[in-house]
């Protein structure tokens, strides 16, 4: 009877914190009319579609590749799984034990412990596996060309696959809890958060970039690299699993779960319920006595940088905007393919100023900050009105900081596309000039946007993003915005070559055109509106 | 003198605030009283330019709000009901933009802020970020920030919800001696004994209409025989405290 009601307890805790560990589709799919065990099924196979377009995906590109012959590129695989793995796993154990801040509110109720963390345990491997699951490939197909029968090297890769599994999961629960029961945590709660999740990205693009560049030229006449020698037991493991280096690797492998546990164990276990119950309750807290800028617009400007620091905010500008161009960026460049450093100022000018634009709108949506700053004010917003304070002056100062970031953030990524395609300085001057011509316009169109989507009320930060149209409406905007914009560049580019002068003089024009009619209309239908 | 004047307010069919037609005096403590969504709310955030009114007018000592909204700002203070804001801000700096918005020299507030801090003992948290206070400490928090301009007219939305029994009460003085000033106090409330212990003159609001208009005392001369507590649920549609049946109910009139 006690076991029967804990498995029904564990599977409608597993059902709520299935919900919670991604806010945004749970959201999509209850507008969708999806409810109970409906949704919980559709959350489930969300996850699972996700983990089978990864594991065709990577499986057809391991097809050729023989990790027997070629351990270093093996060794690169397993680092970006690890990356990939970690990354996601610190986000939905962050989601999922702290985000959440459902714990007190199980708290009164009759249910015991171990309940509570195994469905969120279980949760948390849903949302982790799918994005590692090609790891079974890899280490099959390892052992597999390595000489292993059919179907012991299935029984091997997955036995590893678990212990895998488990040493990535026990490696970020440490981070995770080990950082949340420090001091620094409690007393900077937002900064330590977008910290962990910020590196935590910066780390899983570095991996993708360096595997990228090392089994860039993998395929027919692939010669492999220096092994990352730190997984090297792993592929004596799978490759010779009853030989010296295949047992030594075993027990490398079993040792590290083994200590993982045990600092688990000795470390976090003994007070990460108090520790999650405080964390869960606290509003975020802190104090901070520092000598504070005199007048308004530095105070704005000082309030406005608060409203920055939303852990999930930077978490999903960094994801959404930034992954997209950085990884296009780094995968064109992979190998020297493109090398500009030859053009000539005249007559690639333009086309560069065009590129900029293009990269701003590449990087500018509904989840950047600009999109999203008047919402992140509240209630704060409303009583602002109360105060006396031109709204346009206090909207004037929001827009400014979020245009300067969006043109940041795009200089950036122009810079970072300056080293790898290899253009040259004033070129690059003029890349970043369209940059900031794209951003400040496109920042307008979704500065606007927010005032009136205005969300004051919202609870947790995916309502915003999912305002006005639905993702679909996103990736179409985005999708034509960026189409458009390359067919821009190789139009313009294409004329530049045969008539350099009319092709800048004709873009100039229509440039300064669209930038006064833009100007107007964003003066004439908002800015003084407001007035 | 604030002047009301026909003021509606609509949110689509629904009418929350009709016509309302009201003068308050300066110098008094003028009291709001009404139950849930009777259009209290409403009222305050139509004054302090929170909400545009669907139509009619308001004017503040013979300022139009309308077309003189940045005057009228000036001269008012508004403390929402739910202080659950600027979260992100330490009660010091929170202070420090309510300074800068209404132009005030922060020397010249040092020894008001001082004494406020002080009296509602918030001098230990000025640095602590609203978002770790209490409901109570946030509210003191943003009364004083409304204290520090010394305003003409000073809202207060629901103002003693949360506070421990001595801040109420150095609240409910600190209205009283504002108004002595000559001052304009203006609140909203449910709990008729604040409004019968403070209030020189009190509109008593029905689903958005103002049902009575004077002060306690005549409200209570008109009715010597039953308590203000009785008068007022008579008045909003239910009868006595004797168990009687809710007016509303049964669709019945009862004098």
């Amino acid at each position: 009877m006690v076991s029967n009601m804990n498995k029904r307890q564990l599977s409608v805790l597993t059902q709520v914190n299935l919900r919670l560990i991604s806010p945004q589709v749970t959201d999509k799919l209850r507008k969708k009319g999806k409810a109970g065990k409906r949704l919980t099924k559709s959350l489930l196979n969300q996850y699972i579609s996700s983990g089978l377009i990864f594991i065709l995906i990577y499986g057809f590109l391991m097809l050729s590749l023989d990790f027997h012959k070629f351990p270093g590129i093996f060794t690169y695989y397993v680092a970006l799984f690890v990356l990939l793995g970690v990354t996601q796993a610190i986000s939905a154990i962050y989601n999922i034990f702290f985000e959440g801040a459902d714990l007190p509110g199980y708290l009164p109720l009759p249910l015991r412990n171990l309940e509570i963390f195994l469905a969120k345990i279980i949760v948390v491997l849903i949302g982790v596996i799918p994005f590692i699951l090609p790891m079974v490939i890899i280490f099959f197909m390892l052992s597999w060309r390595a000489g292993i029968v059919i179907p012991l090297a299935v029984l091997l890769a997955l036995v590893i696959f678990i212990l895998f599994t488990a040493v990535v999961l026990a490696a970020s629960s440490l981070v995770v809890f080990g950082l949340t029961k420090t001091k620094f945590f409690q007393q900077h709660k937002e900064t330590a958060t977008s910290l962990l999740l910020g590196l935590t990205m910066i780390f899983m693009m570095v991996g993708i970039f360096f595997t990228n560049m090392k089994s860039s030229s993998a395929g027919a006449n692939t010669i492999d690299t220096k092994p990352l020698q730190i997984f090297m037991p792993l592929y004596h493991l799978l490759a010779q699993p009853l030989s010296g280096a295949g047992l030594l690797g075993f027990g490398i492998f079993v040792a590290l779960l083994g200590i993982l546990i045990l600092v688990i164990r000795q470390w976090i276990l003994p007070d990460l319920f108090t520790q999650l119950t405080q964390s869960n309750t606290d509003m975020g807290g802190g104090t901070r006595k520092h000598r504070l800028p005199s007048g308004l617009r530095p105070l704005l400007g000082f309030y406005n940088r608060q409203l920055l620091k939303e852990p999930n905010l930077i978490m999903q500008v960094i994801s959404t905007t930034l992954m997209a161009p950085l990884i296009f960026l780094m995968s064109f460049g992979l190998g020297g393919r493109i090398n500009l450093s030859r053009l000539s100022f005249y007559p690639w000018f333009g086309v560069f100023f065009v590129g900029g634009i293009v990269l701003a709108t590449m990087i500018t949506d509904k989840v950047s900050f600009v999109a999203n700053l008047i919402s992140l004010d509240k209630q704060n917003y409303e009583f602002i009105q109360a105060l006396p304070l031109s709204l346009n002056r206090y909207l004037r100062e929001k827009f400014r900081l979020g245009f300067l970031i969006q043109a940041l953030i795009g200089a950036v990524v122009a810079l970072i596309a300056a080293f790898v395609v290899h253009i040259p300085p004033l070129l690059l001057v003029m890349t970043l000039l369209g940059v900031v011509y794209g951003a400040y316009y496109l920042s307008h169109y979704y500065f606007i946007r927010d005032f009136r989507l205005h969300l004051p009320d919202w609870t947790n930060i995916n309502q915003l993003f999912s305002r006005g149209g639905g993702n679909f409406a996103l990736v179409l905007v985005l999708g034509g915005s960026m189409i458009l914009g390359v067919l821009a560049v190789v139009g313009y580019a294409s004329a530049v070559t045969v008539q350099p002068i009319w092709a800048n003089v004709i873009a100039a024009v229509i440039l300064l055109i669209v930038a006064g009619v833009l100007s107007r209309y964003f003066q004439r239908s908002f800015w003084r509106r407001l007035d | 003198m604030i002047q009301f004047d026909k003021v509606t307010k609509k949110y689509g069919d629904k009418v929350a605030l009709d016509e309302l037609t009201l003068k308050i005096k300066s110098g008094a403590i003028f009291g709001f009283l009404g139950h849930n969504g009777a259009g209290k709310s409403t009222t305050l955030k139509s004054l302090v330019s929170i909400i545009e009114p669907t139509s009619g007018t308001i004017t503040v000592d013979g300022l139009d709000l309308a077309t003189q909204r940045h005057a009228v700002k000036e001269k008012i203070a508004y403390v929402p009901d739910i202080p659950d804001i600027f979260m992100q801000l330490t009660a010091n700096e929170y202070w420090s933009l309510i300074i800068a918005a209404y132009s005030l020299d922060a020397e010249a507030v040092a020894a008001r802020r001082q004494e406020l801090l002080d009296l509602f003992e918030m001098a230990a948290h000025q640095y602590e970020t609203l978002a770790s206070f209490s409901h109570g400490m946030r509210q003191k928090t943003i009364i004083i920030g409304a204290l520090l301009p010394d305003p003409d007219i000073w809202v207060l939305d629901e103002p003693l919800q949360g506070l421990d029994p001595q801040a109420a009460f150095d609240l409910k003085e600190m209205m009283k001696a504002h108004a002595a000033k000559g001052k304009t106090v203006i609140f909203s409330t449910h709990v008729l004994d604040t409004a019968q212990q403070l209030c020189d003159e009190l509109a008593i609001l029905k689903q958005g209409e103002m049902i009575y208009n004077g002060s306690v005392a005549d409200l209570l001369a008109a009715h010597p025989q039953e308590s203000l507590e009785t008068i007022y649920l008579q008045m909003v549609g239910r009868q006595s405290a004797e168990g009687h049946l809710v007016a509303d109910l049964n669709g019945e009139q009862h004098e």
